[in-house]
């Protein structure tokens, strides 16, 4: 595990809604810095996707800064990243669109690089550009993220050139997200660069669960 | 007491589609789409499609862009992009029938794409252009749609597991409750027989009309065939026409077998007339169709099966009877259909779609 730390900071903000990417608040939260590295096509799940992917550059975005901020009734993460060329929505077929999500264990010991297993399932938040809604799934293993039933994740993204900004909200107390005063949750992040084709479990991700402490 | 259940029989559908007596009405199509893909994002597909060959099909160069298996191992593809396989098109109705001015009057209907402009491609858009040169120009239809592999390289290039096999029949489906859009079986199917529906993020193709299929009528392109060119039956009905043209007589053949997906939808090759000398006399020695392409769409077995079809041709030319050009003529509509001769009109309850 990585010894970077990503402290959530209190914040005085009383709406159910998030703070915007750019919100001045957001300068109140400490920047971490994650490395990402590329998904090994041979853990993908599918022979086929091996095959596509073996010796193709990977991992288009290697660098995700994060903060995170808590209010009375939010805990909110802000991701920021740059790709070489962005890639905002699904425009035709052969167009895959940029994409984040914040992978959490569930309970247990679940592991990272597997995204769970079925003793040790893991949450997750993402959003994909051009969708309106974020999802949170769940998932015991490669390839079996499922959606969960009705969420309250919310999100709020900016596209500034080839740069996105996006804010993830959670309602506290809800949803497995039951943070207090002193606690902390390990955290993943990925990121997908939709121009290079990345998609399902072509990413880049942190390579190793990283602490998120409530300050 | 305990029930006890069994697990129904392993079965495999399969469709013999004869070339030879396809006209390029395009009606399967038409009815595929007033069944399956009007609306909710499908406007633009065509689950199953009838082809102009040689040419370059739907998509576009249909057979170019990888998918299938070679040496067992799979084949990396690629997705060509929606103008290749052609928009779903609208017409200038507006400007032709509601128009103030006569110069807008007698423009013909055009038809316009999604970005409002004339369409550059569409499907089966190199219509009976065909090859050759003439007087030995040639062309024939294919009919293209789900062929239900037995190996389907869109089913194992899936890393979710969205797509299935049914163990009934083996008709191949794609679980949209479980399709995160990804088009990786889209980029395996080296028959590019598989859509990708963008206003609901999920892939779709052909699905053999199996709700029609459970109540015992047959897919709507087989039933409302006008040419009588398709056969549906199991695979394992010896008295069928599927199991005797394909194993007993051995004139259906695979497309592209060379994709290692064991497709079973087959295809009874297109007879060739003999091709013209340069004095405009036949040439009985050479077919105006050059059979080394007919081996590449079919496998190294054509030659037999149109060996097979000419004699069996020759004999009842000659005042004898042949099983399988009776097979072939299917005199009767209803053989065509093996156990699906149910009419959807006489379903009791909802009618099926």
């Amino acid at each position: 595990m990585s010894n970077q730390n990503l402290i959530a900071a209190r914040v005085q903000h009383k709406s159910d809604s998030p703070l915007g990417p750019g919100d001045a608040a957001w300068q109140g939260a400490d920047d971490v810095t994650f490395s990402l590295e590329p998904t090994p096509p041979e853990s993908q799940p599918s022979a086929y996707v091996q095959a596509s992917w073996a010796g193709k550059e990977r991992g288009d975005v290697r660098s995700l800064a994060t903060r995170a901020l808590i209010s009375e009734s939010l805990l909110m993460l802000h991701l920021e990243w740059s790709v070489a060329d962005a890639s905002p929505a699904i425009t035709d077929y052969n167009v895959y669109a940029d994409a984040c999500g914040v992978l959490f264990p569930t309970n247990g010991e679940a592991q990272l690089a597997t995204m769970g297993n079925p003793e040790a399932p893991v949450t997750a938040w993402y959003w994909r550009a051009g969708s309106e809604d974020p999802s949170v799934l769940t998932a015991t293993g490669l390839g079996t993220t499922r959606p969960t039933g009705g969420h309250s994740l919310q999100v709020s993204a900016e596209l500034t050139g080839n740069t996105w900004r996006v804010v993830f909200a959670h309602p506290l107390g809800t949803g497995g997200v039951n943070l207090a005063q002193g606690d902390s949750t390990l955290v993943g992040f990925a990121v997908w660069s939709g121009a290079a084709g990345e998609r399902a479990g072509l990413k880049s991700h942190t390579p190793d669960w990283q602490e998120l402490r409530i300050a | 007491m305990a029930q006890t259940t069994t697990k129904p029989e392993r079965r495999q559908l399969a469709v013999v589609f004869d070339t030879n007596k396809c006209i390029g009405c395009q009606v399967c199509s038409l009815v595929c789409k007033k069944l399956w893909t009007e609306a909710d994002g499908r406007e633009s597909m065509w689950w199953t499609i009838v082809n102009t060959l040689p040419g370059r099909g739907t998509p576009k160069d249909v057979f170019t862009h990888g998918g299938g298996y070679r040496d067992g191992q799979p084949v990396p593809g690629v997705l060509p992009p929606k103008r290749d396989w052609g928009e779903a098109w609208n017409f200038e109705y507006e400007k032709v029938f509601a128009s103030g001015t006569d110069e807008d009057r007698l423009i013909p209907l055009q038809p316009i794409d999604e970005s409002g402009t004339a369409p550059t491609w569409g499907p089966n858009w190199d219509e009976d252009m065909g090859g050759g040169e003439y007087p030995n120009s040639y062309f024939f239809y294919l009919q293209q749609m789900c062929m239900n592999c037995s190996k389907p390289a869109c089913m194992e290039a899936c890393p979710r597991s969205a797509i299935y096999k049914r163990h009934e029949d083996g008709i191949v489906l794609i679980d949209e409750e479980s399709c995160n859009g990804y088009r990786f079986c889209a980029e395996a199917c080296p028959y590019k027989r598989i859509y990708f529906n963008e206003s609901r993020n999920v892939a779709q193709k052909c699905i053999s009309c199996f709700p029609r299929l459970e109540t015992g009528v047959a897919p709507a392109c087989i039933r409302q065939c006008p040419g009588r060119v398709q056969h549906v039956d199991y695979m394992d009905n010896e008295d069928g026409h599927i199991y005797k043209l394909v194993h007993k007589w051995q004139v259906a053949l695979p497309l592209r077998p060379d994709f290692g997906c064991e497709p079973n939808m087959f295809y009874v090759p297109p007879i060739s007339p003999a091709a013209f000398n340069e004095n405009g006399e036949f040439d009985e020695s050479r077919s105006r169709i050059p059979i080394e392409y007919l081996r590449e769409l079919f496998g190294p077995g054509v030659d037999a099966a149109l060996a097979t079809l000419e004699a069996e041709r020759e004999k009842v030319a000659a005042g004898g009877e042949s099983e399988l050009v009776d097979i072939l003529i299917s005199r009767r509509w209803h053989d065509l259909m093996g156990p699906f001769k149910t009419d959807p009109a006489k379903l009791d309850g909802k009618p099926v779609v």
